[in-house]
């Protein structure tokens, strides 16, 4: 049951630097870094490279001196490092990208099939260091302040009718479904087994998606009787 | 009286917020109840899950008891509107709850029987502060109400942990503890220990046994069910009995001797002597 929460984490309370560290500007930090990372840094950096060094590859290479996979790499080495000054273990780590691994392969299989390596690795570690920056941010902020701070980034939208708090609701009751329906697939799975049945992918679909539809009757039942509906 | 139990004295708690103030002296009234499936196409007569419900809730506590699919789950969700009913009327401390949904639902704790169903955030702190949103707005305070709260309810050492990782107990007792942070003025409880231990069903009746607020209860457990000053028997849809604790032990015999679908006539005609109940 544990594993239905370890896609994103749960906050766990520290002191520590990251801790402390306001929401607004933890999230700002996180949405700047998957900015950076997804702009051409890389080319950036090898034509200031070429400019300040005076090495080059030749007029119209395309080839870099900074290697595409470098700067995602080094960004998941200082988000790790910072990571652990706020207690994020390796096994929480990997509790992230486990799940994720399927289509980390599928990524993979394509740009190796397509003759890209170097634009594959670039894409693959930029996804894992934005999941890895989220974990920080999730890890060392209650839920309840990430609620606080995205409805107060919505307020300004009122004027044109949007309710804040019910956006911030809606939010958090997904981001609590995604883990849930993720342990509903591994409990369809470990049933199956239990009676000796191996179950492909469209034969787990149905009792997953009636699982779904339970548990957002059962979900919207229970902000019903608390009101807020 | 193998179901007994010594119970306190306790009368109905302070009104809670909502739209409208609940009035406790106004109890909770069920009039000409009835709630109907309705039949596919026109092809198959309406199903009724409750029939012609009448009865007034004044005690401090209230046990709803009857064998699985009797309606006891529908009678408890009319209390806040959770199921509406298809005839008649429902009035909790003065509020219509068909005209006033909101102020019911403010005015009507519930407890489901599965607090995982109920426990919207990841913990039982900021669970807390889910139901303390609306009473604090400031969120150093919320969450300073949120710590006492669950202090008071024995989770201080439990309210930053994941509600996966909490026992059933502990979930129970958050759910309890995030229904009364809104202060209601009435608590419904659906088989609140289907899913405890010994230990914890002991604790979950003890923290029900010091609330002020009315509190009614279904359940299948019929040590809680004695801790109630009065009982409904509900079967096939129907109040077919109301009384005291000392009907759990006729209510008992009929359940280990009967068999599905017998007739409930050994409980039928039962009536509060003293009190305002009508089983019908």
């Amino acid at each position: 049951m544990s594993g239905r929460r370890e896609l994103f984490g749960t906050y766990r309370p520290a002191g520590t630097w990251l801790h402390r560290m306001p929401v607004a500007v933890k999230g700002l930090s996180v949405l700047l870094l998957t900015l950076f990372l997804v702009l051409p840094m890389d080319r950036w950096l090898s034509d200031l490279l070429e400019v300040a060094t005076g090495l080059g590859t030749g007029p119209g290479s395309d080839a870099l001196l900074v290697p595409r996979w470098a700067i995602p790499l080094s960004c998941i080495a200082a988000i790790i490092l910072a990571g652990a000054t706020a207690g994020l273990t390796m096994r929480s780590w990997w509790n992230t990208l486990r799940p994720a691994a399927p289509v980390f392969v599928l990524l993979a299989a394509y740009h190796l099939l397509m003759g890209t390596p170097q634009r594959g690795a670039a894409v693959l570690l930029t996804v894992i260091a934005a999941m890895l920056a989220t974990r920080v941010l999730l890890e060392t902020t209650p839920q309840a302040a990430l609620m606080d701070g995205l409805v107060r980034l919505l307020t300004p939208l009122k004027i044109v009718g949007l309710q804040p708090a019910r956006v911030g609701l809606a939010i958090q009751i997904m981001l609590r479904a995604i883990p849930y329906l993720l342990g509903v697939l591994e409990d369809i799975r470990q049933a199956a087994a239990a009676r000796g049945i191996r179950m492909g992918p469209v034969r787990v679909a149905t009792p997953a998606v009636i699982a779904a539809v339970a548990h957002a009757q059962r979900t919207g039942e229970a902000l019903a009787a608390r009101g807020l509906d | 009286m193998i179901f007994s139990r010594a119970r306190r004295d306790r009368s109905p708690g302070p009104a809670g917020h909502g739209d409208e103030r609940p009035d406790p002296a106004q109890g909770i009234v069920l009039d000409g109840v009835d709630v109907l499936l309705p039949g596919v196409d026109g092809q198959r007569e309406d199903t009724a899950i409750l029939r012609g419900v009448t009865t007034r809730l004044d005690g401090p506590r209230t046990a709803v008891v009857g064998l699985n699919g009797s309606g006891k789950s529908t009678l408890l969700r009319l209390l806040n509107g959770l199921v509406s009913p298809s005839n008649g009327t429902v009035s909790v401390h003065g509020i219509d709850v068909a005209a006033s949904r909101k102020a019911a639902r403010a005015a009507v704790g519930f407890v489901f029987t599965d607090p995982l169903a109920q426990l919207l955030m990841p913990t039982p702190l900021e669970d807390v502060e889910l139901s303390l949103r609306d009473g604090y707005p400031d969120s150093a305070q919320r969450r300073r109400r949120a710590v006492e709260l669950l202090t008071e309810a024995g989770l201080a050492d439990r309210m930053h942990h994941s509600v996966h990782d909490l026992s059933g107990g502990q979930r129970q007792l958050t759910a309890l503890t995030a229904v009364l942070a809104v202060e209601p003025s009435v608590l419904v409880l659906d088989e609140p220990t289907t899913l405890l231990d010994l230990r914890n069903r002991a604790r979950l009746i003890d923290r029900l046994d010091r609330l002020p607020q009315q509190v009614v209860i279904a359940t299948h457990d019929l040590g809680l069910a004695a801790t109630a000053d009065r009982i409904l028997v509900v079967h096939e849809g129907r109040l077919v009995a109301d009384g005291g604790p000392e009907l759990l032990d006729r209510y008992h015999e009929w359940c280990v001797s009967g068999f599905p679908g017998e007739e409930a006539s050994a409980l039928e005609g039962t009536q509060q002597d003293d009190g305002p109940g009508v089983a019908r």
